[in-house]
């Protein structure tokens, strides 16, 4: 393999850095084809139907908003582990809200506020130059001892009310699965299309150079924290809806599959870099491989397994890449500045 | 010099292909013996599913296992799945197998029963028998359902047994006073309150001086250890010990040990081997234990009885209970 001589003039890539670019940006989309290809034919004839496909994607849901959370806030710099614990209360105070008798709507807005609220604090506590791993994670303490002492310890049953947006189905369509959608549109446009959304990209690849050019860094750092609070409070919400009831014990697991996504993805867990879609497919990979292996019969602690090597596999594969990249573009443009003498 | 530079290609593309055969090998590894390596089933032979809380709790993988053997001594093809206490991952599991028609019939150890509903529709849809714990109600049914045998433990009993023999070695041995500290089941656990709250009356009854000086919810053994030293520290003459758990038992007795004090009045509940052999030695006053394997053997008949006819309504059994003193 040998690199090509690009012209100054031409802008595309030469042909092996071009491929590592489609690797690292579309890699994933083409693992997880290769695993629907691949379990479609180990688990013949039980895994390629659509209304199994609708089961991949209705357990991915629950993982892509979770994990939109974390990628976002990974996206900004920041990462968030408090996760579990904002599902947990926010899923508490809603269903507490729900059994004392008040509207449902009103339940859910208290239920996003405190996840917000938590998010929002998480930020505020970080712009004192505190590390936010050890504050997210003080704050995941706090938030699931706040949720038992709100629950008094136990479960909070007969949630029947949410499950238009649990195990309801619409047009066949698992409720998840719009939801997730809605989130996912609204986060891609909001981080593509939006100046704000532009900017915490940008806070988070390198926070002291937009602040150089006049932008309040700290702000969209805040920012990226209430929306990661945002889809955690409603990961917690759509949890309950799906089980009808709300639980006070923080799952961790969910933090776990969400950070597998993220770092699936692409997204660069030192912020700046990453694509929320391709976050969904992450998770998608994950219900893919769940579903694949239990349907196999395989014995589940494979599928821990499998999860962590994805998970190393991802960052290693990831910082190979783009080291990699960086080392040719750097040829290239040496042989841009200093061209080769006829 | 071209070499060099190819260098970090050719170890991203090596690392791909090592990651992707590491991942596919995982998700092709052979299974233990006992479960199936390949997903189809042997020509003629049925599935039976098995999803507990969690293969976590020691007691439970024992029961996986008694599952796999008895199932492939009767000729049946079993699946494990682990739901690691997560509602929506078991829902999601079953809804699979079930949907998918790779299994027959399946054993639940349901989480969450409120959110089965759809799992146990789905079952009677696709005629896949199963038996569940817990009643119909529990589920959102008003009655039995045809292809549904629900398996209840009697919470009440459970606990309220435990709550009798701390109570009969608070007298026996302590002459009816004690301070006792009381280890709970995590949050949200199963038939926590029924249990605790019988736990707590049945010991008022049986030995009115009782007196519980610590409250301590019980996750795993090392951390139930650590807490009842420190429950010890602040209550040094605390002499009774009631558990909703083997692993709160288990800790408690080593926490005891630890700190050099003798050993307590320590009534149990749950019964894993370490725990029946506590009581055999003495160590333990009792425990109230929940026949598993008698369980085991009455979960395959009523399992056998529904394959036959499906669409014939279930039944509603108890997992037997045994309470088990010291000699």
């Amino acid at each position: 393999m040998t690199i090509a001589d690009p012209s100054p003039q031409s802008t595309r890539l030469p042909f092996n850095i071009a491929a590592l670019v489609f690797v690292r940006e579309r890699g994933i989309i083409v693992l997880w084809v290769l695993l629907l290809i691949f379990f479609a034919i180990y688990d013949h004839p039980y895994f390629a139907s659509v209304s199994n496909f609708l089961l991949i994607l209705n357990a991915a849901s629950l993982t892509a908003v979770f994990a939109a959370g974390v990628g976002i806030g990974a996206i900004s710099g920041t990462l968030d582990l408090s996760v579990a614990g904002v599902a947990a209360f926010s899923s508490v105070v809603a269903g507490k809200l729900i059994i004392l008798g008040y509207p449902v709507w009103l339940a859910l807005i208290a239920g996003m506020s405190v996840g917000i609220l938590a998010g929002f604090v998480n930020g505020l506590i970080t712009r004192r130059g505190l590390n936010p791993l050890v504050v997210t994670i003080g704050t995941l303490s706090m938030l699931s001892g706040l949720a038992a002492v709100v629950a008094d310890g136990y479960t909070i049953p007969g949630l029947s009310k949410l499950t238009f947006m649990g195990t309801a189905r619409y047009f066949g369509i698992p409720a998840h699965v719009y939801i997730v959608t809605v989130v996912y549109l609204i986060g891609t446009i909001f981080l593509t299309k939006t100046r704000d959304g532009i900017r915490l990209v940008a806070v988070g690849g390198n926070p002291e150079a937009v602040r150089r050019v006049g932008i309040n860094s700290a702000r969209y750092q805040l920012l990226g924290f209430v929306l990661c609070g945002a889809c955690s409070a409603l990961g917690g919400l759509m949890t309950a809806a799906l089980v009808t009831e709300a639980s006070p014990q923080a799952n961790p697991g969910s933090i776990f599959e969400a950070l597998t996504a993220v770092a699936l993805s692409g997204v660069s867990l030192g912020g700046g870099r990453g694509s929320l879609p391709k976050v969904f497919v992450g998770a998608a990979i994950l219900a893919t491989i769940s579903n694949g292996l239990t349907i196999a019969g395989v014995p589940p602690y494979w599928a821990t397994v499998t999860t962590g090597v994805l998970l190393i596999s991802a960052l290693v594969i990831d910082r190979t890449l783009t080291r990699t990249i960086s080392e040719r573009l750097v040829v290239m443009s040496g042989h841009i500045s200093h061209p080769k003498k006829p | 010099m071209k070499t060099n530079r190819n260098m970090p290609v050719l170890k991203a593309a090596a690392i791909s292909l090592i990651a992707s055969t590491i991942a596919l090998s995982a998700c092709s590894a052979p299974a233990t013996p006992a479960a199936p390596a390949a997903p189809a089933p042997a020509a003629g032979k049925k599935t039976i599913t098995f999803s507990p809380l969690a293969l976590a709790i020691p007691a439970l993988k024992g029961l996986s296992e008694g599952v796999k053997g008895v199932g492939a001594s009767k000729g049946y093809d079993v699946i494990v799945v682990d739901p690691n206490f997560e509602p929506p991952k078991q829902a999601q599991q079953l809804q699979e197998l079930i949907n998918s028609g790779r299994t027959h019939a399946a054993w639940v150890i349901a989480i969450n029963p409120g959110s089965m509903k759809p799992v146990l529709d789905l079952a009677k849809e696709k005629k896949v028998v199963m038996v569940v714990n817990g009643v119909p109600a529990d589920y959102g049914y008003n009655g039995l359902q045809p292809g549904i045998t629900f398996s209840r433990i009697n919470y009440e009993a459970f606990g309220g047994g435990v709550g009798d023999l701390l109570g009969q070695c608070v007298k026996a041995k302590l002459g009816g006073n004690a301070k006792v500290i009381f280890m709970q089941s995590q949050e949200g656990a199963a038939g926590k309150k029924e249990q605790e709250d019988a736990m707590l009356a049945k010991l008022a009854a049986a030995a009115p001086g009782a007196k519980i000086v610590a409250n301590i919810i019980t996750k795993d053994r090392a951390g139930a250890q650590t807490s009842v030293s420190q429950a010890l520290q602040a209550n040094p003459d605390a002499n009774a010990v009631m558990t909703t758990t083997d692993e709160g038992g288990l800790g408690a007795l080593g926490a005891f040990k630890a700190a050099g004090k003798p050993i307590p009045c320590i009534a149990n509940a749950g019964g894993n081997d370490e725990v029946l052999a506590a009581v055999k030695s003495g160590e333990m006053y009792g425990a109230a234990v929940l026949q598993f394997q008698k369980d085991l053997m009455q979960t395959f008949d009523a399992i056998e009885t529904m394959l036959k006819d499906p669409s014939a309504p279930g039944k509603q059994k108890e997992v037997p209970l045994e309470l088990i003193k010291s000699p």
